[in-house]
């Protein structure tokens, strides 16, 4: 099992970016993303800002134009949702029998759908950008107990191994014979019981291992010492105040601060 | 016993699970720079025994003991594993889990930088044991890159980082190949042999205990009922057979013999197998 998680190794700016900066940059973007839940169009830099980080980060802006793709069904069901209430306000844009889709539903349904999506891609390019050593670091420069940091890093990382685990035990009992997309719904659902019982079977020894392994390396026994630490540089400073100012001056927008 | 390492008496212990001791009455000890072999079919209480040895039963792994356990002057019954910090090291069976960071080094490193040890003292402690062991070529790969042998030595190098005067090896080698149980096996062959660590190890590769360790404890049903040199142990063929353990082949093959009416000693090491079957 790697703790190394969602990280992926690639020598770009955004990787060289002290985590702290990284981390007040995704905090930042989900604070944008919260006051321009209300209108999608003001969430619009916010959306172009990540896409620009997961290039930045070597993921390509595809990885996130993927990520908004696959998330269409939510996008739909969400536009559903928004019309629905905000059908009476705004000018009407699409009627189609009781559908009705004003400007301002179609607004908030982009903002509540940019709500999820901005910090989701956000902190993508923050893990995957930032070495869970390094991730460790920052949260406990930034005042996060060790055992927390610990704790949230292992548990961020422990992700692509579930999924592992999951595809792992899927394969295996298919490979034994289990149909899973034999029957209706409801014997759809009930077909997945022998993947659940085995993997969390699993995980629970994987994680039981992992706990062994990591008290006898006394993870957690004193102050730890980092050997490599990232310097705070003139970058990181130019970064955070343009973050500051980006994300600023949305909020400012959306609340109407001017 | 006052040069013992590792002095073990009247052990009970057992899992919160566990409606009965899974060790009954284990006494045990264990010389200074000496190793020994534990050795017992599945279920009979080698790792609980690790486990109770290192301080993690009952402080980590839930459960309940009794008796005494002293590592290196160190009470584990009051201390835990917490009181062991720098004098005992526990290598597990499953290198997947053993190596966890995305660097060779940060998995070296990370022991003593959980010590909370000074930096300098940290980076000495992985040079140390890169050229100990020739780790250098490992450097600026991808543990998970890294085979089973290669990971499970990665694992016993970020152990020695912490410097222990004790390594328990937890059968090391039982998911590893071949050529993967060979660079291990050579690994603490090397550590005994340079370092003069104290190693206890629950290992089934009897051929290769019996070449490298001081004594050989034969486990059943929680409980020590052979122990001595390997030469002791193994001359015992029918004893050692009926606990469930295979005996080296070379004693098999004499003991045959013997049944059959050939007058032939038992040899157990490969130098004395030579000797009885040159004849």
């Amino acid at each position: 099992m790697s703790l190394g998680g969602l990280y992926v190794e690639r020598k770009t700016l955004f990787h060289k970016l002290d985590p702290r900066a990284k981390i007040v940059w995704a905090l930042l973007v989900l604070v944008a993303s919260v006051t321009t839940q209300f209108d999608g169009l003001k969430a619009l830099p916010v959306f172009a800002s990540t896409l620009a980080a997961l290039s930045l980060s070597g993921l390509g802006a595809g990885l996130a134009l993927l990520i908004v793709v696959n998330a269409s069904a939510f996008l739909a069901a969400v536009t559903l949702i928004w019309a629905g209430v905000y059908s009476s306000q705004g000018v009407l844009l699409l009627a189609l029998g009781p559908l009705r889709l004003t400007d301002v539903g179609l607004k908030v349904a982009f903002g509540k759908f940019f709500l999820i999506m901005n910090p989701v891609l956000a902190f993508a390019a923050l893990f995957a950008s930032t070495r869970p050593y390094h991730l460790m670091w920052a949260l406990e420069k930034l005042g996060a107990p060790s055992k927390v940091a610990l704790t949230f890093t292992l548990a961020l990382n422990l992700l692509p191994s579930t999924v592992r685990a999951v595809r792992e035990v899927t394969e295996a009992q298919v490979a034994r014979g289990l149909a899973l997309d034999r029957g209706g719904v409801v014997q759809r659902l009930r077909n997945y019981a022998p993947i659940i019982v085995p993997m969390i079977a699993r995980l629970l020894s994987d994680v039981w291992d992992l706990s062994m392994v990591l008290a006898s390396r006394y993870a957690g026994y004193a102050r730890r010492t980092y050997v490599f630490e990232p310097r705070w540089s003139v970058r990181d400073t130019a970064f955070t105040l343009l973050s500051l100012l980006l994300y600023g001056g949305v909020a400012a927008w959306s609340l109407a601060l001017w | 016993m006052e040069s013992s390492s590792v002095v073990v008496k009247d052990l009970y212990a057992k899992y919160a699970v566990s409606e009965s001791w899974v060790l009954k009455s284990v006494n045990l000890a264990v010389g200074k720079a000496r190793m020994l072999v534990l050795m017992g079919p599945s279920g009979c209480g080698k790792s609980t025994l690790l486990y109770a040895i290192a301080g993690l039963l009952p402080w980590v792994v839930p459960g309940e003991i009794k008796g005494e356990v002293v590592v290196e002057g160190v009470d584990v019954t009051r201390s835990g594993y917490r009181g062991l910090a720098g004098v005992v090291g526990i290598v597990y069976q499953n290198p997947e889990m053993q190596v966890v960071t995305r660097s060779v080094y940060e998995e070296l490193a990370m022991a003593p930088e959980n010590l909370g040890l000074p930096k300098e003292e940290v980076l000495r402690r992985v040079e140390w044991v890169v050229e100990a062991l020739d780790l250098g070529r490992y450097l600026d790969r991808d543990p998970q890159s890294l085979s089973g042998g290669e990971k499970q030595l990665i694992a016993i190098a970020s152990v020695l980082t912490m410097r222990p005067r004790v390594l328990l090896l937890d059968e090391p080698t039982s998911m590893l190949d071949h050529k993967g149980t060979r660079l291990v096996l050579e690994t603490v062959e090397q550590l005994k042999r340079e370092h003069g660590l104290t190693i206890i190890a629950a290992e089934h590769r009897v051929e290769w205990a019996v070449e490298v360790a001081d004594a050989v404890a034969v486990m059943s049903d929680g409980s020590i009922v052979m122990e001595g040199s390997p030469e002791e142990v193994f001359s015992r063929v029918e004893d050692v057979e009926r606990y469930g353990v295979r005996p080296p082949g070379a004693a098999e093959v004499a003991y045959e013999l013997r049944k059959r009416g050939f007058e032939v000693r038992v040899p157990v090491r490969l130098k004395a197998a030579h000797e009885v079957f040159k004849l």
